[in-house]
């Protein structure tokens, strides 16, 4: 009996730790899962924000594509929802600036030329959420932050590494995985001790932004400006890494079936409303029909096998 | 010899009742793994090609696993229960219960009357191992050999102490101290007529479990700290169980263990676990699961069913029912939370019939899905329950769920205060 693979872990990164992180990794196979790890060890390949929406995009315009931005205290994270996350989309697309949501997301990287690496967020499920929500959110992440940062503070101090750091590090508490992460954050990073504490000092900042709310002695602006803001460039990442055209050009033919084909012109049409460039169209359905998967009841009719 | 074949040859010779030369086994194993056979079918069929398979494979019940085929065990009866089930619309009467050896104890079902008792030993050959419950059983069939030894049950002198966290199935031999927290008499039918049990819960300092004794001692009182030797574990519904039976020492300690209920445990640290008992999480829904919100019941045993179509009872007068199955999630682990109708119902502060008008009024009953989405996705829920591990992953099933109070202010402080900072720095 084979087992299902555990669910992976939402991670609770903030902004500021998720735009730092330039490492990305992948292990096994094609199947098996990727990760962004972030200088504290997070091998992360999801992760649960709970922010500012502060802008939405349409970034292009004939394909349902949107880009959005939200804040936390500490910086912004970038979310792109296409064709695929639909939902998503039509989520952001509907949604007034400023709002508050929650996000549930892939860890996505963008690299748009070698050695360059964007950290993106993929988002599987948006929901509207309030200021408490925040707040809380903001604390949850600054402690599982904090203990992190212990970690591999540690780590550093004790000059440990290979097998003996692994192992010191599961006797600390650290998953093996989070060990695993640790280890490739601490050979990865340079600097990491003056990121370690660069981190701190935000955290402590999104911790104040909370208290300052219910303490009065304690006062705490928002950032002037966010430090090495990280511009996404105008170069689109690809967001449909799962499902080419041509799957997608399948399903289109299959649901707007009814038992006797579709014309060709409402498959482009519905091909193009999804976002599908023409030349893709015309090589999926060639690919298709050669293939074998879908043929023509009659002339500029096309049906699924 | 080949070194990796070796421990195979080793394990056919063993199977066999007469000598075989090792060389010409190894050499017909070879051969048939030249032609790619699966090892374990090429075993089985050198075994049989030698005349064997009727002398089973000796294991320790801790080594037994599902899918085990003609395997031999000694072991003792701890328990055993008569029940009838009805195969093939004729009733028929099986025993099923717990053997247990120096290594573990394991659940077992004999498919006939072979005459067991508590307290045999008894050596049995010709045995199957099937799933139950995501645990190996040891299955009696009709070719199995039971023989009932004259030697007694071989406890080892000193039990293996362990804290009431640390139970896990299978155990045998168990030393604890805990207090018994609660404790009641249940009467349980027995191969032997009724029988009285006691059923409670015990706990240490920041664990609870579940125990049932098969005596009836003063000492097991509520309030009570107590130590139990020889006692043996056993899952219940994916949660550790303490079993103290005629075999068990109790006695009553001067000391007091008071329990300090968890205010809640991290998920990353209850899924490593393989079950647990009465736990309090809180983490952020971040998923509903497809089969939440409005569905329907067969109302001869409440199975989830479609179209009106029980597996079991055919076409039925379907009942509407309410339940969320969700993804919840605190940043160190994840877990599946099951929420049953009355809890769906109070967290989503609308009743079935208020649900039938949503799912009418816009024609599908994933209205109301998408109506628990919108109000739970990402909020912040705790629940209580027992936690299991099974087939799809761990699951949470809730006998409470409610929102914490906010304290977001106090916690800011007391944050900062762990991360070296005190006011105005």
């Amino acid at each position: 009996m084979e087992k299902i693979l555990d669910r992976e872990v939402a991670w609770r990164i903030f902004a500021y730790e998720y735009n730092r992180s330039n490492l990305y990794v992948s292990e096994g196979d094609d199947r098996a899962p990727n990760y962004i790890v972030t200088p504290t060890g997070v091998k992360c390949n999801r992760l649960f924000i709970t922010g500012v929406v502060t802008e939405v995009e349409n970034i292009k315009a004939d394909n349902n594509l949107w880009r959005a931005r939200i804040a936390d205290p500490t910086g912004v994270f970038t979310v792109y929802a296409g064709q695929y996350q639909s939902e998503a989309a039509i989520f952001l697309s509907e949604l007034i600036v400023p709002a508050y949501v929650a996000v549930v997301g892939k860890a996505r990287k963008f690299e748009p030329e070698e050695g360059s690496i964007y950290t993106l967020v993929r988002p599987e499920e948006m929901n509207k959420a309030d200021e408490k929500q925040r707040d809380r959110w903001v604390l949850d992440t600054a402690e599982r932050s904090l203990e992190r940062i212990s970690l591999v503070e540690e780590a550093l101090r004790s000059g440990a590494s290979g097998n003996d750091l692994r192992e010191q590090l599961v006797t600390k508490g650290a998953t093996p995985v989070h060990a695993d992460g640790i280890l490739r954050a601490i050979e990865h990073y340079r600097n990491l001790e003056s990121i370690l504490q660069e981190l701190k000092h935000m955290i402590i900042h999104a911790i104040k932004t909370v208290a300052s709310d219910h303490d009065a002695n304690i006062t705490e602006k928002p950032l002037d400006k966010i430090t090495e803001e990280i511009e996404p460039p105008e170069k689109v990442p690809d967001v449909t890494p799962e499902q080419g055209p041509k799957e997608a050009i399948a399903e289109i033919i299959e649901r707007l079936d009814t038992g006797k084909g579709t014309s060709y012109a409402s498959i482009v049409d519905a091909a193009l409303a999804a976002g599908i460039d023409g030349a893709s169209i015309e090589t999926g359905i060639k690919e298709l029909m050669s293939e074998g998967r879908c043929y023509e009841p009659k002339i500029g009719h096309l049906r699924k096998v | 010899m080949d070194i990796e074949i070796a421990p195979h040859v080793d394990e056919i010779r063993k199977a066999l009742a007469i000598e075989i030369d090792s060389d010409k086994l190894a050499a017909d194993l070879k051969r048939l793994l030249e032609f790619r056979v699966p090892v374990e079918e090429a075993k089985r069929s050198l075994i049989k090609k030698y005349g064997g398979g009727e002398k089973s494979i000796a294991k320790k019940l801790k080594d037994i696993a599902i899918g085990d085929l003609n395997i031999e065990v000694t072991a003792h009866i701890l328990e055993i229960t008569k029940r009838i089930i009805t195969v093939k619309k004729a009733e028929k009467t099986i025993f099923s219960g717990i053997l247990g050896d120096e290594t573990a104890a394991r659940s077992f079902t004999a498919w006939n009357d072979l005459g067991l008792n508590v307290g045999d030993h008894v050596n049995i050959s010709q045995a199957y191992v099937r799933n139950w419950e995501d645990r190996p059983e040891v299955n009696l069939g009709n070719r199995s050999k039971v023989i009932k030894l004259s030697t007694k049950i071989d406890i080892a002198p000193t039990g293996i102490k362990k804290k009431i966290s640390d139970l896990r199935d299978g155990d045998v031999n168990v030393e604890s101290v805990f207090t018994v927290l609660k404790v009641e008499f249940h009467e349980i039918n027995t191969k032997d007529g009724i029988k009285n049990i006691l059923n409670g819960i015990a706990a240490d300092h920041n664990t609870k479990v579940p125990f049932t004794s098969w005596i009836l001692v003063p000492e097991i009182a509520t309030g009570n700290t107590i130590e139990v030797k020889n006692a043996y574990v056993r899952s219940f519904r994916g949660v550790p169980t303490l079993h103290i039976n005629e075999n068990s020492k109790v006695t009553k300690l001067e000391m007091n263990i008071q329990y300090n209920e968890p205010e809640k445990v991290m998920i990353g640290d209850i899924i490593e676990k393989e079950g647990a008992f009465d736990t309090i999480i809180e983490g952020n829904i971040l998923s509903i699961r497809p089969g939440s919100g409005l569905i329907s019941r067969c109302p001869e045993c409440s199975r989830v069913i479609q179209k009106s179509v029980c597996r079991v009872h055919g076409k039925v007068d379907e009942k509407t029912d309410m339940r969320i199955k969700a993804i919840i999630d605190d940043g160190t682990g994840s877990l599946t939370l099951v929420l049953n109708s009355e809890l769906t119902q109070k967290i989503m502060g609308i009743t079935v019939d208020r649900s039938k008008e949503i799912a009418k009024a816009a024609m599908s009953q994933k209205a109301v899905e998408d109506e628990i989405k919108r109000k739970l996705l990402g909020k912040i829920l705790a629940a209580r329950g027992n936690m299991s591990r099974g087939e799809y992953g761990v699951t949470l099933v809730a006998t409470k769920v409610w929102e914490s109070p906010e304290r977001n202010g106090e916690r800011a402080l007391e944050l900062l205060k762990r991360a070296g900072y005190g006011k105005n720095t």
